[in-house]
Parts: C-alpha cells; structure tokens; sequence
C-alpha cells in the first residue's frame, strides 16, 4: 500500500516525474501506478483512480446544467486572464516537464504559451456559440420554432457528458478542449496523453484557484491512464456514465477506444489527418513571388515542426520540372529557418533518410535539396512519394494545372493551403469533392478563423445532446 | 559496463570487408562519408554503416507499378557491389526484369514484408553457394548424415523463388532419398507468388490513395480466400502422405508459422503424438509471420512429428545475409564463423552496452561473406547475446532463445497529424 502525500512533491527530490490528477476541483498526487511516455520512455507515476470520484452518475445533472452561459462565459474570461505565463505558477512548472517529457523544446512551448487566447474572449466564445450553436438561448433554454404545419417545438443543447481523448502533439489544444467542454455545460473527463500529462492538470488548477467549488470546476476531471488499459476503460467509456468519446488524433488508442463504442456511448472523431499545398504558376513571374510563395509554404510547413495535423507534407506546384527545381531552391532556404512555433526539433526519422538516399541516386527524375539534421529538407518527386514526411519534410510534386492536384487528395486530407489566395476558388469545389475539409490561404494553416466546421463538422454542434419538446 | 562486443582481430576483417564494399556499394560510400568514417578501428565505427533492412525497399513503388525498369536497375545500383549494367528493352512486368538480371548473373532476392512491399537485393553465384553450404553445414553439425536417406518435406510451399529452389534442390541432393513423397497437386497458377504479393502491394497503395475500386478489392479478397484454401489443400495432401508412411525417417523443412498450420491439420484429423514413430529432424528458420502460434507451439510440434530436441535444427538468419545462427541444445544461436553479430540501443545508433556479459537491444549483423551486397544489416528483432561463452561449451557469442520484433507502435499513441495508412483497413493482414 502506497501512501498519497497531501502536499505536492519537490521535483528536485524525485527520481520520476509525479504526475497529478485533477477530480473535481481536488488535485491528488501518488505513486500508486508507475508508467513511461511514449516516444521518450520517461518514467513517470500517477496516483490510482477513484471511479466513484469522478463518475457523476446520470442522476445528478451536469453542475452547470442551470448555470447561465453568461455566467461560464465569465468564468472562461477570468480564466484567460490568469493564464498569463508569467503569472502562472502551474504552467510555469508544468512548461519545463512537458518540454521533457514531449521533446518539444522549451522554447517553442514558451512561445505557444504566450500566444493571445483569442478563443478565451467573450465575443469569441460568443460567436462560436452562435455559429455552432444557432444561438445562446439554446444552451440555457427551450427555443421555440414553427414548422409550416403550424406545430411549434422547442429544442435545447442539454449539457453532454464527455470523455476527451486528448490529442498529445500540440499542448496548447487542450485549453481549446476544456473551453469547449465548458461552453456546452458538459460533465467533463480529459483522458491526458503520455506525451502531455501536466498542461490539462495545469489549466484546470487555474481555474480551481477562482473557486474550487464553483460548478464550472465540479464538472472537470483530468486523469491519466495507459491508453488501452482494460481496466480503466473497461469501467468508465460506457452509456451509463458518458455520452461521448471525443477523440482528437488517431492510431491505437482511437483503435482501441472504438471498441467500446455501442448504443448510447458515441464517437466523435477527429481523425488523424495529413495536409497539403498547392502553389499556381504566378510564383514564377518574379522573384519576389518566387520567395513570398515559398516562405508561405515553408511556414505552413514548420508549424510545430511539422507534427500537426495542418501542416503541409507534399506541395504540387504548377511549372515545369525545370521550373519546380527553382522554387524547391528557394524553399530549403526558407524551411531552415528557425520560427516562432519551429526549430530545434527532432533529427529526420531514419526511414525518411532510408528513402531520401534511395532516391538520390534517381536524379534527375527525382532530386533532393537539404540534410538530414531537422532543419528541412525537400524531395522533388514525379508523383507524391510512398512514405509519410515529417520533421520538416516537404515533397514537391510538378503539376500542369493547379486543380491536378486535387486528384492527389483524399478524406484524409484535411488542410490544403492554396497560393495566390485568389485561386481558392477555382480549386476549392474539387478538392472538397474529393474529401478535403479546409481550403485556406498559404501560410495560414495554422490560424484557424473562430466558429468554422473542424474535420467535416461543427464539434460543438456534435457534443450536446440535442433534445426537443414539441406538440407532435 | 562496457561496450566491448567484438576482438581485435573480428574488427580488423570487419575493416577489410568495408574497404572493399564501400569502393563498390555507392550507397554505402555515401553513408560512409556522411558519417565520417574511413577505416573501422571500433565496433562502434561500424554502426552508423549498417543498412536498415528497410533499404532493400527504399525504391519509389510507382517504379515497379509503371514498369521503369530503367531507373529501377539504377536503384538497385546503388545497393550492389556490382554494376547493375543490364538492357531492359522489352521487359514487362516484374517477373521479366528479374528474369533479365538472371541472365546477366544478378540473381536478385525478392521477398514482401508485413507491409506488403517488395525487397530486392543482388546476389552472386558465390553468395548462393555460400548460403547452401552454410544451410548443409547447420544441419551435418547437428548430426543429420547428407546419406540420402531422407524423406524430405517442405511444408511452406513453394514461393516460386529462384534461390529457394536452388537450395531446395542442393539440400535434396545430399539428403533426400530418390522414393520420397509426390508432389503435391499444383493448382493451376494464373500468377506467380511474386506477382501475386506485388498486386497486393500495389492495391493497398490504390487504397491509400483512394484509387482502387471496390471490384478490385473484391477480386484480391477472393484470390487471397483461393490462396489460403490451396494452402490448407496441401498440408491435408502432405498429411496423407506421410501418414500413409508414418514409421518412416522425415526431414521436414518449415519455418514456424507452417509448422504450427500443420499441427493443426492433423489435429484437426484427431492425429495423437506418437503416430510418426522414426527418428524425425525439423529444419526451422523464419518465425511466426502472420499466424498466432501458443507459447508451447513449438513443443506441442515437434512432439506430434516425433523430434527429439537435439533433432531439431533451428537457425537464426535473414534473406540480407548468406551465413546463419543454428540453436545448440541449449536454444542458444551459434553464428556461423563469418557472420558477426552486434546488440544495438533500439533506435539502431549506439552499441548495447554489455552488463554482465550480456548485451541486449535490436540485432545487427554483418556477413563477412557478402559478395554482391555490402552485407551490414540492421534489423527488427530484439535479441539478448551473451559474449562470454555458452553453457554447451562453446567460446564466443550466443544468441539467447527469446528472440522477439521490436514493435514501432507506441501503447499510448495519439495525435492529430495522421498517415493515409489508418484509413486502409483490413486486406492487407492476411
């Protein structure tokens, strides 16, 4: 039997990382259950899981379920406001761990952690409401419709009960999950990632030291548990406890989690997904195009060195061979660039350098500018290359007409960031044909405008449980 | 705590092999002066010079699936210590370009992986040659007399592959008696086993891509459900056979996988051990590719066709390399002199550390005796070899019994930047 320390340990005095769950506005600390992240192997310890803790059972509402979205929506905003890297003792302890445990670098996650949250504001939250939503009535109250028969209904957005799987490659999107989580008045359990243990824990202490007690605070848990881990999920992903798994990413654990998926107990995925660019002809009028076009593209694709699901992997560029050499050349130089959210990352995985060097010897059907030290390196192809490129990997692919490019694309392409912005529209209805969900301007993958659909669907359309009182 | 896993002297031939491979082999020029090395003075030297299996597959798939044999002959170049100078005119398919390098003294290796993607690489009439005597050599070592006594049996089937039909028959020369078993019934084949895994191959791309139309699909999951009843037709044929002569002396080359489907045969037929009453010898290599086999497979085979253990002749190799690893009694694998073995960390980069005389992480090997390869491989499995000797008596390094696949999944994986690979599901595993 494992004793669970009251006060928090010192890191200093530790030999694995301690990492603490968040129950219901309580944050417990213990070594009951020892694990190690992915990728990097840390160890690391969490206490043990009390179900009956963190199970509301359906016969209590959601604690905010008669809370006025007024009244979240300031909560929310106080949030933000203590957010503030510097000023906040929780992200400044979990920033170094998480950089640690993630391998992303310190600086980039300092970086992330200042960007403005600009979703956090009220007219923000507001208008993604309204946008998803219909309205904010909806989610206090019965909204009243006429259908031509003349028989009315009222529908409201009743609060869900979640699990979110959270995605671990972007610590950032968490604060994103737990805003949305409280915009819908939700029961809230965020299942942490090996990767990224500390930051959901870190943001729902924040907002435990407003009001522990207030009933924004009582609907939120953070918990981690081995993905998979039968015990675990054998007990809480079920229609007596949960309504939803809201799943972002892909892989084994969504795999897994599906098999748990049955009357009453839903999916909302959003599936892992790759991206892509296409770049018209006018980069070759001047040279000025020629570098604007390829430092869009490079941005677009160095975004969190390139491990997010907007990021660019292949690019079709409309030119000659000739012509796409130019621009590739031009390219390297702007990917090797350090940049606000890149640099410092992660050597080229070796199956990409097995490939690269293959086809090195291919030339000049195939040719290669770059290294294989992170910083960037592009592969100029005939068609799109066979393996996956990450860590800062373009491939380049020739193409006669901008809208080829759409052949390329299937319902795993999520983003496809199009140059000059003005030929969206020429592309924009075959790439969507062809299952792409987001056509956006190059170099802009990663700003996403407030209110828009994600994956196909409006997500917090998808959480509430959409419930209507009508004359029949 | 040392990292100490070769002598002196192993290192030194180490060196004269890679000086004269890296003169030849370009890709391993490259790799060399990538990292600096020029002479091989360390093991550690060494490592960063391996190829990872995977680059016998590193060429561009459209090559095959469009028939630029060309640039595919240019590729395989690059991995060869010989030049690929061979004319392509008129060849049309995959069977042809390697038919083609046949004649011209390039017997070129194929095999699929798990991902369905062909592997090439070169081998010389020596390289052959080697591997045979390396094959007779494991099995005259355990005490199986070359005195064409045997009855031979090959449960796997024929691959239709050059190589293994080569040492088929070098094996059935020295061992097999003239009166053996029939040949199974060959069903009419509209494709060879090579054709066929390069369609499977190039239909999982089409669905990553989207492109494969659902007739296509249709027609691989019936060919694929035909493969596998013609697989059961001739171990149930093999199983007639040689139960009609069940008291007499068996030489039965499988790897695990067909061994396990075998047992499974006859107990489905309510076979008991002891039928198969003579001195029986099982000749493994390979694992346990695609088929799930319990814990106490092996025994339960090797039980009901009647092998003792000292009968069972199981070698540790890949098709990289011409030499073997062959278990001693102990379980343990033995390299055969010329191939050498090193234990790396699990990204492939660093030597295992050796604690207590053991060093344990993924397998490295490098074959003294490649001819048209460079012959330093890196490979999937986790190995444990202890450099201080073996409980049979035998001096120099052992590969311990537990030999398992290093698995590139994490438990706990989950992000939102995704490959096309999760959206195929299925056809593929088969």
């Amino acid at each position: 039997m494992t004793t669970t320390p009251i006060s928090e340990p010192q890191p200093e005095t530790l030999e694995r990382l301690h990492v603490p769950h968040f129950v219901r506005g309580e944050v417990r600390w213990g070594d009951d259950r020892e694990h190690h992240s992915r990728d990097l192997g840390i160890p690391f310890v969490t206490p043990a899981i009390s179900f009956d803790e963190v199970v509301i059972p359906r016969s209590e509402p959601s604690p905010m379920a008669d809370v006025p979205i007024a009244e979240i929506l300031d909560f929310l905003e106080e949030t933000r406001e203590r957010l503030d890297l510097d000023r906040n003792p929780y992200l400044q302890e979990s920033l170094p761990r998480t950089a640690q445990i993630s391998g992303i670098p310190l600086e980039i996650m300092d970086r992330m952690f200042r960007l403005p949250l600009g979703f956090l504001q009220r007219d923000a939250m507001e208008y993604r409401i309204e946008r998803m939503l219909g309205s904010l009535d909806v989610v206090d109250g019965w909204v009243e419709h006429v259908d031509p028969t003349g028989r009315a209904s009222r529908v409201r957005a009743v609060p869900p009960r979640l699990i979110h799987m959270v995605a671990g490659n972007a610590p950032i999107g968490v604060m994103q999950s737990i805003a949305d989580g409280c915009l819908v008045k939700a029961v809230n359990l965020f299942k942490v990632p090996s990767v990224d243990p500390f930051t959901t824990v870190a943001v729902l202490r924040t907002m435990a030291d407003i009001d522990p007690g207030h009933p924004v605070v009582r609907s939120l848990s953070a918990l981690y548990w081995r993905g998979g881990d039968a015990q675990v999920e054998g007990v809480l992903y079920r229609a007596q406890y949960f309504d939803k798994l809201v799943a972002w990413g892909g892989g084994e654990a969504i795999t897994n989690a599906a098999k748990y998926v049955g009357p009453g107990f839903q999916l909302v995925a959003f599936d892992p997904k790759t991206s892509m660019a296409v770049v018209g002809r006018e980069a070759f009028a001047s040279d000025e195009a020629l570098h604007e076009a390829a430092d869009l593209l490079a941005s677009d694709a160095a975004g969190m060195n390139q491990d997010a699901c907007v990021c660019p992997r292949h690019a079709f560029v409309e030119g000659t061979v000739e012509e796409v050499d130019r621009f590739c050349e031009v390219l390297i130089d702007h990917l090797v660039l350090d940049r606000r959210l890149s640099g410092g990352g992660p050597r080229t995985s070796p199956y990409i350098r097995e490939a690269v060097d293959g086809l090195r010897f291919l030339e000049p059907d195939y040719r290669t500018w770059g290294g294989y030290d992170g910083r960037g390196l592009v592969v100029r192809s005939p068609e799109p290359v066979d393996w996956h490129p990450q860590n800062k990997t373009l491939n380049v692919v020739p193409v006669r007409e901008l809208a080829d490019a759409a052949r390329y694309a299937t319902v795993a392409t999520q983003t496809v960031g199009v140059w000059p912005y003005d030929r969206k529209v020429e592309v924009r209805d075959r790439l969507a044909y062809a299952g792409v969900q987001r056509i956006c301007r190059l170099g802009h993958a990663g700003m996403l405008t407030l209110g828009i659909p994600h994956d196909g669907m409006y997500p917090l359309h998808r959480f509430v449980n959409w419930v209507v009182d009508d004359d029949g | 705590v040392s990292t100490d896993q070769l002598d002196a002297a192993l290192i030194e031939r180490i060196d004269r092999h890679f000086q004269e491979r890296r003169e030849q082999v370009p890709l391993l020029r490259t790799r060399a002066d990538d990292e600096g090395i020029s002479a091989i003075r360390t093991a550690q030297d060494v490592v960063p010079c391996l190829f990872p299996h995977s680059v016998f597959k590193s060429y561009p798939p459209v090559l095959v699936e469009q028939g630029r044999w060309e640039q595919m002959n240019r590729w395989l170049d690059s991995v060869s210590s010989r030049r690929i100078d061979v004319d392509v005119t008129g060849v049309t398919d995959l069977d042809g370009w390697l038919d083609r390098l046949r004649s011209n003294g390039h017997y070129v290796m194929s095999s699929s992986g798990t991902q369905g993607k062909a592997s090439f690489m070169d081998k010389s009439m020596e390289d052959i040659t080697v591997g045979i005597d390396a094959q007779i050599g494991a099995l005259v070592d355990r005490g199986v007399k070359p005195d064409n006594s045997w009855i031979m049996v090959g449960l796997g089937g024929s691959s239709g592959n050059f190589l293994a039909t080569l040492s088929g028959t070098a094996l059935r020369d020295r061992f097999a008696r003239p009166d053996g078993l029939p040949n199974p019934p060959q069903p009419p084949q509209t494709e060879g086993h090579l054709a066929f895994m390069s369609r499977l191959a190039g239909l999982r791309r089409k669905m990553a891509e989207g492109t494969a139309t659902a007739g296509e699909l249709a027609q691989m999951e019936e060919d694929s459900a035909r493969r596998e009843k013609e697989t059961v037709d001739r171990l149930n044929f093999l199983a007639d056979a040689m139960l009609a002569r069940a008291d007499e002396k068996y030489l039965i080359g499988t790897m695990m996988s067909s061994a396990w489907r075998f047992y499974e045969v006859l107990r489905e037929r309510g076979i008991e051990p002891g039928r198969f009453t003579a001195d029986n010898v099982v000749f493994q290599s390979g694992g346990t590719k695609g088929v799930v086999v319990p814990e106490n497979g092996r025994a339960l085979v090797l039980e009901m066709l009647n092998v003792e253990p000292q009968r069972y002749v199981q070698l540790y190799s890949m098709q990289e390399v011409n030499l073997q690893a062959s278990a001693c009694d102990e379980g343990r694998y033995h390299p055969q002199d010329g191939l050498v073995v090193l234990v790396l960390d699990e990204a492939g980069e660093q030597l295992a550390p050796v604690v207590d005389g053991i060093a344990d992480g993924r397998a490295a090997l490098i074959d003294l005796t490649a001819h048209a390869r460079w012959g330093g491989i890196i490979s999937g499995d986790h190995i444990q070899v202890d450099i201080t000797g073996c409980p049979c008596g035998r001096s120099g390094p052992s590969i311990l019994p537990d030999i398992s696949r290093f698995s590139n999944v994490g438990d706990d994986k989950l992000t939102c930047a995704g490959t096309m690979d999760a959206y195929v599901r299925g056809f593929i595993d088969s």
